[in-house]
Order: structure tokens, then sequence, then C-alpha cells
């Protein structure tokens, strides 16, 4: 039997800020949502893609001749990335003298990522830390998120489940049973402007958050997106849920933040214009959270 | 033990004493020149006491300096004494060098009042033959001398000869307990019954009475030291009023008292010790460290305490004090030393926590006061250290990580669990290897039991460099080391290896030689005397403890670039000798091009594995290449019986080696400095985290080296927490489960350090930490400034 293969797109050692200790943060790739401020954009995509940064690309050509998809072509005697052409095979990337080509997405075997993941089990035992499955979102792979989980169980460590939620709950129960604790992004509680925002409402996620906080440890964290929920009433719905429908979980405020701009650019992709709150509206919104921290 | 309440004393809320201090001393740095007081007095008693024993020379020329040398008390100081006839000044050390390199600076804007470049020409003309290095150099012949010019710091930097002897040596910490128990007169009295037992029956013992005479003299001028302050503090109090007259009358009733006599308080004691520490650095310029300052001082504060004499809050502003008094030292150095050492490194290390004699927990209030000291006033002296074990209170450890936070730079976390059994290794008992502090940057040394040591700094990357090149020096066009052979016709890795290791061993021999010829030479040329009479077993033997006199007696070389030729090595045993992917001859023509045009081959070699990414291959080579080295340097014999220590740091080394380093087979281009610290990754090369950085760092033995050092940097939204801190703590606790010796932090951003590279005078407080101690940034050298940039952050963006 082949072993479950999933596509990870980054594997985070000495994460600080992704559940309890120091942790090993595994980035799977592919999302249910389409967020319109997503800050990981080349995880949507369940499917490898090509990162191309235009800065450090001298027009040397060398992708050209290791294309076998012809998605580099000579147009008035330069070599253009034509990126419908291409289909994420990443030849073109080790041949690239200037590192200006890379592949987001490797499909691994769980035993692949266990080895990297192994290599600072004295960390976690030490700070109480462990595996986060984060992405993207874990639950467009259930399967690999399910294996992987519960493989990183077996070995004693501690497993967190870092997701949106918007996955039908069968699924994501069967993937929960690996998972000790989990970290769900609660985004807009308005299904109508969660759907605009998203492309998709919230009932789903509303739903699978109160079935989460029955069965699992849950920390309720909330991506503070400018214009979208960085106010009051957003944030104030979000807490009163949490407080009345979840029991009460911790729910930490993520300020947006604009490290992840530049890759879509990468990507070829419009980004996001926008600006990080400033520390007096963090804080105003930090307030509305009572003591729920 | 919990750290004591600390609030503080209402009239200084926000704005202490030691706040203030440091405020004034800042200003007077401003226009801080130099002064010739220092000199001028020693050049007046070296014409008196011409044809004397050298030793009672030296203690004369102490004794003129001491009578002589003006002295002050500033407003609100609570502690006396200055290394420098004016606050913040210079003083000259001309015994040392009088070097090219100092005559051709121009002192005519430097020169404190009423000080004319006539005295400067006197100073010269009686020092310039006699002095140390001068002298030294004296000794040898044209081709000697030619080829340090030429292997050495001006040449091609292999190794370090030549501004080693512009300083005394120091890494070394005298035995304080024994100055408060004893006093200065207690510790007469030992020499003087040492004089009594000694008959003059041949040279050795004509030399030890000539020594223990000098001894005698050093204490007594001491003690005359400080009568010229109480008699001023007394002086100063008739014109005060109010507080201040009550301060400065206890000013002098202490000094009065120390350090003739054995500390009773904590102001006696904690004067008494820092009278020792200035009083040493008159003499001869030492870098001593302070040691265990928390055990030393604890008794008299533990004392007071319990008899209502002093609170808490009173201790704080004396150690705030204390402080600013060791930041007020200044080093007047030849701009070629200064390129070496960068910034102000004075080497005073405070050691806090660790364990007692019988293996107990030595954390007391004191630990904490001394973090708390540094907190509030900022000042980047003394630095501070903390002994990690597995009894010790988490809390001072999070403490300590909260002052780095700070953006102090320090402490630095050290781990007894490797230190003392490397201790024992080398011969301490299990009682004194438990009470050991640290000196220097990174050495665990028994205070009062170990010699100071001369360095032999290494550059491993320029034997790689030679290795590569059968000898030959690309840079310099000679031919320095032996001829290893021709890397184009090297049929492996191995014949790499050989060649490589077959440089190295000849360049620590070689070195390793010149050095213990200076260690004898200076010894004897510069005994330096109050340290050895704090210094078990010197007044027994008649011995200085730099010459047989110190119970550990030592003398060590440092590796530096040791990671850069892990790098090259890794690359070129991946790209050359197993893929075959680069040849022998077109590795050689682009490091002679300084990869010019050789982009595509460069980004080979830097793909290659690189140390600091817990990769095996990469780390492999280091574990095998400090194994091999500890071992190689350890069975060179030194001067007085000595072995060689292996202690790889590098305090600056990595910037001035490495501009004369050619590019390297890693991937590093000519001229920039080259890793620091000793089992830190090459700048920039580590690409996955902390914790790949120490697991890395944990594949090398560090139990047999002496000393080692791990510098990491993080953002500050990495520390944000206090559960970030006990996470990064955790981290520490990792690396020294599995043997790491060292580890310290940098919380700052590039992008502060590049606009404080832009406008220095916006960010003249930005203290950062080089190799061991903590420096303004805006005052070090460009390319170590460019290096601290370029260093990874591990930021949790």
């Amino acid at each position: 039997m082949n072993p479950i293969r999933g596509v990870v797109f980054n594997i985070q050692r000495c994460s600080l800020h992704d559940g309890p200790g120091i942790r090993t943060t595994v980035f799977l790739k592919g999302c249910p949502l389409g967020c319109f401020w997503c800050q990981n954009p080349e995880s949507q995509a369940t499917s490898a893609e090509l990162l191309y940064d235009r800065r450090k690309c001298t027009l040397c050509g060398a992708c050209r001749s290791a294309c076998p998809h012809g998605a580099v072509r000579l147009v008035q005697g330069k070599p253009t990335y034509d990126r419908t052409l291409c289909r994420g095979c990443g030849r073109c990337c080790p041949v690239c003298p200037n590192e200006a080509r890379s592949l987001s997405g490797k499909t691994m075997s769980a035993d692949e990522v266990l080895a990297e993941v192994r290599r600072d089990v004295k960390f976690y035992r030490r700070s109480g830390g462990g595996v986060t499955l984060s992405g993207g979102e874990p639950m467009s792979q259930p399967r690999f998120s399910r294996e992987l989980l519960g493989r990183c169980r077996q070995e004693g460590l501690h497993t967190t489940l870092d997701t949106c939620g918007a996955a039908p709950w069968a699924r994501l129960r069967g993937v929960l049973e690996q998972a000790d604790f989990v970290l769900l992004d609660i985004k807009h509680l308005d299904p109508a402007k969660h759907a605009a925002a998203t492309g998709r409402d919230n009932r789903l996620i509303l739903a699978n958050a109160k079935r989460i906080a029955k069965l699992k440890p849950l920390r309720l964290r909330i991506p503070l997106i400018p214009g979208f929920n960085d106010d009051a009433a957003a944030i104030g719905a979000i807490a009163a849920f949490a407080r009345n429908e979840l029991g009460g979980p911790a729910i930490d405020l993520l300020p947006y933040n604009r490290l992840g701009e530049i890759k879509y650019d990468f990507l070829d992709r419009e980004g996001p214009a926008l600006l990080t709150q400033t520390d007096e509206r963090l804080r105003e919104l930090e307030a509305l959270l009572g003591d729920t921290r | 033990m919990a750290a004591p309440k600390v609030t503080p004393l209402a009239e200084y809320a926000g704005k202490s004493r030691g706040e203030r201090l440091w405020k004034q001393a800042l200003k007077h740095r401003e226009g801080a020149k130099l002064s010739l007081a220092r000199a001028l007095l020693l050049l007046e008693s070296c014409r008196q006491t011409e044809g004397l024993p050298t030793p009672i020379r030296r203690a004369r020329a102490l004794e003129r300096i001491a009578e002589g040398i003006p002295i002050f008390i500033e407003p609100e100081e609570l502690l006396v004494g200055a290394f420098s006839s004016r606050p913040m000044y210079f003083e000259w050390y001309p015994e040392y060098a009088v070097d090219q390199a100092i005559l051709s600076q121009d002192l005519d804007g430097m020169l404190a009042e009423p000080y004319t470049q006539k005295d400067v020409a006197r100073v010269i003309d009686y020092f310039q033959a006699g002095c140390l290095q001068g002298s030294f150099f004296a000794l040898m012949d044209e081709a000697q001398k030619a080829h340090i010019a030429e292997t050495c710091e001006d040449g091609a930097w292999v190794y370090r000869a030549k501004t080693t002897l512009d300083i005394d040596r120091g890494y070394h910490a005298v035995d304080h307990e024994k100055a408060l128990r004893k006093g200065f007169l207690g510790v007469l009295a030992e020499v003087e019954a040492e004089l009594a037992a000694t008959a003059v029956v041949d040279d050795d013992s004509l030399r030890k009475v000539d020594f223990l005479q000098a001894l005698a003299i050093v204490l007594k001028a001491g003690i005359r030291y400080a009568e010229r302050y109480a008699d001023l503090a007394r002086a100063l109090a008739k014109k005060a009023t109010g507080r201040r007259r009550e301060e400065l009358e206890r000013i002098a009733a202490v000094c009065d008292r120390v350090p003739a006599h054995p500390a009773r308080t904590f102001p006696e004691a904690i004067q008494s010790s820092l009278f020792l520490h200035i009083l040493i650095h008159l003499e001869s310029r030492a870098q001593e460290s302070p040691g265990r300052m928390d055990q030393f001082l604890y008794p008299c504060y533990a004392q007071d305490l319990r008899e209502g004499k002093i609170t808490p809050e009173q201790a704080l502003e004396l150690l705030e004090c204390y402080r600013v008094k060791l930041s007020t030292l200044r080093l007047f150095s030849s701009i070629k030393y200064n390129e070496i050492v960068s910034g102000e490194a004075q080497y005073h290390n405070v050691t806090l926590g660790g364990q007692t004699a019988d293996g107990r927990d030595a954390t007391n209030e004191l630990s904490y006061l001394f973090l708390r000291a540094a907190e509030r006033t900022r000042t980047p002296h003394p630095t501070l250290s903390i002994r990690c074990h597995d009894r010790m209170p988490r809390q001072l450890a999070l403490r300590g990580l909260e002052l780095v936070r700070a953006g102090l730079g320090f402490p630095a976390f050290f781990n007894d669990a490797s230190d003392i059994p490397w201790l024992l290794a080398t011969g301490a008992p299990l009682a004194e290897a438990r009470t050991h502090c640290i000196s220097g940057c990174v050495h665990a040394i028994v205070p009062g039991r170990t010699s100071p040591f001369d360095v032999l700094f290494i550059s491993i990357a320029k034997c790689l460099e030679l290795a590569l090149h059968n000898g030959f020096d690309p840079r310099t066009k000679k031919q320095l080391g032996p001829r290893t052979g021709e890397f184009a016709r090297m049929k492996g890795y191995d014949d790499l290896w050989a060649a490589f290791t077959a440089q190295v061993e000849h360049f620590s021999r070689e070195g390793g030689v010149l050095i213990g010829r200076q260690r004898v030479y200076r010894s004897q040329r510069i005994p330096a005397l109050l340290s050895s009479a704090f210094t078990d077993d010197c007044i027994r033997r008649g011995k200085t403890a730099l010459a047989d006199g110190a119970r550990y007696n030592i003398i060590i070389q440092s590796a530096v670039g040791m990671i850069d030729a892990v790098d090259s090595l890794a690359a070129v045993r991946r790209c050359v000798f197993a893929e075959g992917a680069v040849g022998r001859s077109e590795l050689l023509e682009a490091l002679a091009m300084n990869f010019d045009n050789r982009e595509a081959l460069r980004k080979r070699l830097l793909r290659a594995p690189k140390y600091g990414n817990d990769d095996d291959f990469a780390d492999g080579i280091a574990a095998e290449l400090y194994g091999w080295w500890w071992r190689m340097v350890s069975a060179i014999e030194g001067p007085y019986g000595t072995r060689q220590l292996p202690a790889p740091y590098s305090i600056s080394v990595h910037g001035a080696a490495g501009k004369r380093t050619g590019a390297l087979p890693s991937g590093r281009l000519a001229g920039h400095p080259l890793a620091d610290g000793s089992v830190s990754p090459c700048q920039g090369m580590d690409v996955k985290g902390p914790t790949a950085v120490i697991n890395s760092a944990a594949k090398i033995d560090q139990v047999p080296l002496f000393g080692t050092l791990l510098n990491m940097k993080f953002h500050p939204s990495a520390m944000k927490s206090q559960e970030d801190l006990a996470k990064i703590y955790t981290l520490i606790e990792a690396y020294f489960a599995e043997g790491g010796k060292h580890a310290q932090f940098n919380v700052v951003d590039a992008k502060t350090l590049r606009e404080a590279q832009r406008h220095p005078e916006r960010h003249k407080s930005l203290m950062v930490r080089v190799a061991g101690y903590s420096a303004y940034f805006t005052e070090l050298g460009t390319n170590v400034q460019d290096e601290i940039i370029q260093r990874t952050e591990f930021a949790s963006a």
C-alpha cells in the first residue's frame, strides 16, 4: 500500500506562537476559503505553485531550457514566464542561479515530515510544546492530516490543529481525534460579510466551533483585518459568541501584518493594500475581550 | 531564594542616583581627553628607580601613581576611586607599547590641560625603546621580524602576535573574598611572614625576596590611595551641608577602614573590592573580572540587613554606583588594537548565581539586585554572566532575559554542567570547580587560583586558504605555510583534510611558541604585583600569577573562523569531491577572482550544507574539526610547564582577520568578517531557526573546550511576553542539557541597526553584544556593524 502523501509548503521549526511551548508547525497546502487578505496566498491552491521573484531575476534564461512545458518563452528576445502553461513541476528552480524561482508545495509522506519533526523533540519536552498542523487549511488534506497527527501522538508528541473550521463535521471530527489542542480562526459573525470577504458564509464554521469546544481545549484567533473586522462591533460579537456558546476560551487578536504582501507579486497576483492597526486601536480591541485572554 | 521586593527610594523614583551619575559621566565622555597624569608619574618614578630590581621598580611606580594621581569625588558619588585623573579621561600605559599607530594619531586636540606635546615627547623618548612591545621585538633578528610582519596582524593575519603586547594579560579574577576577609594589612602580614621565612641563599630566593618586598610596597600604596580619598571626602564634607555632608562623612569613614582592614559592612565591602579593582588597573591595565560579586559581598549584606543597617534599596544604590564606576574606564590604545577589540571591551565580568562549594544553589538577593542595577543604570559595564544549573531558580534566568529584552545585550548564560567537569579535568578539586567564575568573555576559572593567560588567536579560515594554495597566501603573495600539496592534484577530501590540519598545526605550534615567549617576557619585564598578592600561591612561591605563581597555570589558543573552515570544507567535500560538479582549478580561479563573474559557482557553493542548520553533513565536519583541534592544541607545551588550552572565542578578531582573508569555498567573499563566536553559524547561513542552530552546536563535544560562544539574535517580536521568555529559556536549557557551554542573545532588529549606521548621532545609546561583551553599536568598526546586521534574525514573524 502506498503511504498517504500530503502537499506541504513549509515546515517551521521553533514556532513560539502556534500553541503551547516550542513547536514545529507543518503548513499544508489548500484552503476552502479565499480570504481577500490571505497572508499565505501560496497556500490556497492544493497543488504546487511556482513563486517567481522578479527582483532577483536577471533574465539569463536558464529556466527556459529546463522547463518541459514551454512555460518560459522568448518574447522579444527576453525569457518570459507564462504562468498559464506552468504545471508547477519545479524543474526550473534548481537551475536558477539567482534563486529567483522556488516551488511552493512539496509532496511528502508522513514519515518524511516526522523525520523533520523529531529533530526538535527535546525542545518540545522541555517547553510543553509539540507539533502544530496549519496551512492553508489542514482540513483540505484530511487523510494526511489525520495520519500525520496520529503518528505524532504515537510518538508521544503533543498535537495542535490550527484550522479555519470550514470542513464537513464528519471529516473534521476524524482529524480532531488526533489533536490535543485546537487553534480556531473566527473571522466574523455576520454570515453575509463573512461570505463577501472569504468566499463562504460562516454557518458551518460556527457550528463546528461549538462542536469543537465540547471536545477539545480550544483557543480562538481573530485575524484583525482593516475595515473588515477591526471594529468594536465585530470583535465584541465574536467575544460574546465565545463566552456564550464556546465556554469562554482564550482569544488572541492577531494584528494585521504586511509580511505576506510580497508573495502576491511572486504569484503574479494582485495583493491587498492594507495597513497594520495602530497600537491604540489594538488596545481598544483588546479591552473588548475582557478576561478571555 | 526569591527576589527581594525593591521599591525605588521615593526621592529617586524613576531617576535613581546611578542613572544620574551615568548621565553625568556620559557628558564627561563627550569631551574626554588623554590625561598624562599616570604616564608622567610613571616616568618620574622610573627615572628615580633605575638600577633597582624590576619588581621593586614596578612597585615604586604604582606607589608614586597612587600617591600622586589627581583624585576627585563627583557630586552624589557614594563609591570613590577612579581609573583616571579626571572623569572619563584616558590614561596612557606607555610601558606596554609606544607603537607607530599611537605615534601617528593626532594627539593635538586630544591632550588634556595642562599637558603638552612636549610631555608626550618625554614619555615616548623614555619608553619607546624599552616598552614591552618594542623591546620584545628588538630581541628578534631581522628574519624573524620579517616573518612576523608577513604572518601576523600586519600581513596575512594567520595569527595574532603583535598587538598582544599592547596591554597586560587579563582573563583573571583575584580573590576578592580574601581581600574583604583579611584586608590589605592581613595580606601584608602574610607577605612579611613569608619574607621572614625566606633566607637569601641563591638566585631564586633573591628574586623571591625582591618580589615579596615589592608586594609589601604595593599593598601599602593601596592603603595610602584610600587614605587620600578619606582626606578628600572629609575636606569636601566640611564644605557640604545636610544629607550630602553625611554621605561624605560616611565615605571618609569607609575609606579610613578599607581596603586596609577587613570589611565589616556592605558599603565597606563594595568599596574595598572597588579599590582593589581600580588599583590593579592603575598598576597594570589588567583585564580583571570582579568574579562572583553576589557571593563575596553577601555575608556583609546579609549581616547589615539583619542588623537593620541597610535596606535593599540602599544596597541597590551602591550597586548602581559600582556599575557607573566600572563604566568610566577608558582605554587609550593603538588604532590596530582597537580594530581587534572594537568598542570599549573591558572584560569586567561579574558572575551571578551558580553553586556553593558544597553544591547548593548559590543564588541570593544580591544576584537579583545586580540585575536590577544594570536595568536601571543601563551602563555597559560590568557585563553580567549567569551560571545555570539544575537547581537554580528559573526566576533568575527569566529576570536575566528581561534585561536581554531591554536591549542590554547581557547577561550571558553559562552551563555549570559543562564547565564544572572541565575544571575537574584540568585538576581543580570539586569545591573550587563549583565556585568558579567567568573571566574575560567565556572562560570558567577559579578566582584567586587560576593564572591570567596569554592568548594565541589563530585564524583557522586563513589556514584553510593556505591549504588550498599549498601554503601560499594569495593576498600577500608569500609562501607562509608548509607546502602541503597542490589542491588541483588532491584525490579526495582526505587529502584536503590532511593539508588543512597540517597548516593549522604548523601555525598553532609556531604561534604557541611565540605567545609563550611573550608570556615569559611579560611576566619578567612587567610583573603584575597587586593581582599576584591576591592569587594563590604567589606569595608562598614568590612568583607572579603569570609566572608559575598561580595554582592553575594556564595559557590558551583561540580558533577564529573555525565555522568558516567547516562550511568551506563541507562545500568542497560536497561540490568538488562527492558530486564532481566543481573542478579544483575552477574553484581556485573563482576564489582568486572573489567570485567576480562566477556567481553561478558561488551560488552552488552557498547551497552546499552549512553548519547551523541541523544538517549532519556540515555539523559532522564541525564536530570532527573541533575534536581534532582540541586534542592537537592540548598536546602543545607552553611556558612554565603549562599546556595550551583550547579556548575558541573571537572577541572581534573575526572582523580584523576576515579583512585579510580571501574568498572561501563556503561562498564567503574576500574581506568579509569571519563567523563570530566559536560555535555560532556563519552570518546569515542559518536558515532553520534557533532550534536547528542549537542542535548543530550541541553536536560538538564542548566539555573539553575552555569556553565556547554561541550568539543568537532575536527579533523583539519573539520576546514580547513572559511566556516567550520562558520558551527562550527552554532553548538554553535544552542546549545546556547536551553540554553547550554558553549562550547569549541580541534583541535588535536590522532596521534599527541600519538606521543607526546612517545616523550614529541619533543612536549613541544603542548597545549590542559582540562576542562576550557589550559595546555601543555606533562605536564599532563598520564591518562589524555590517556583520551584526547580517546575522540572521530569528524573528517569529
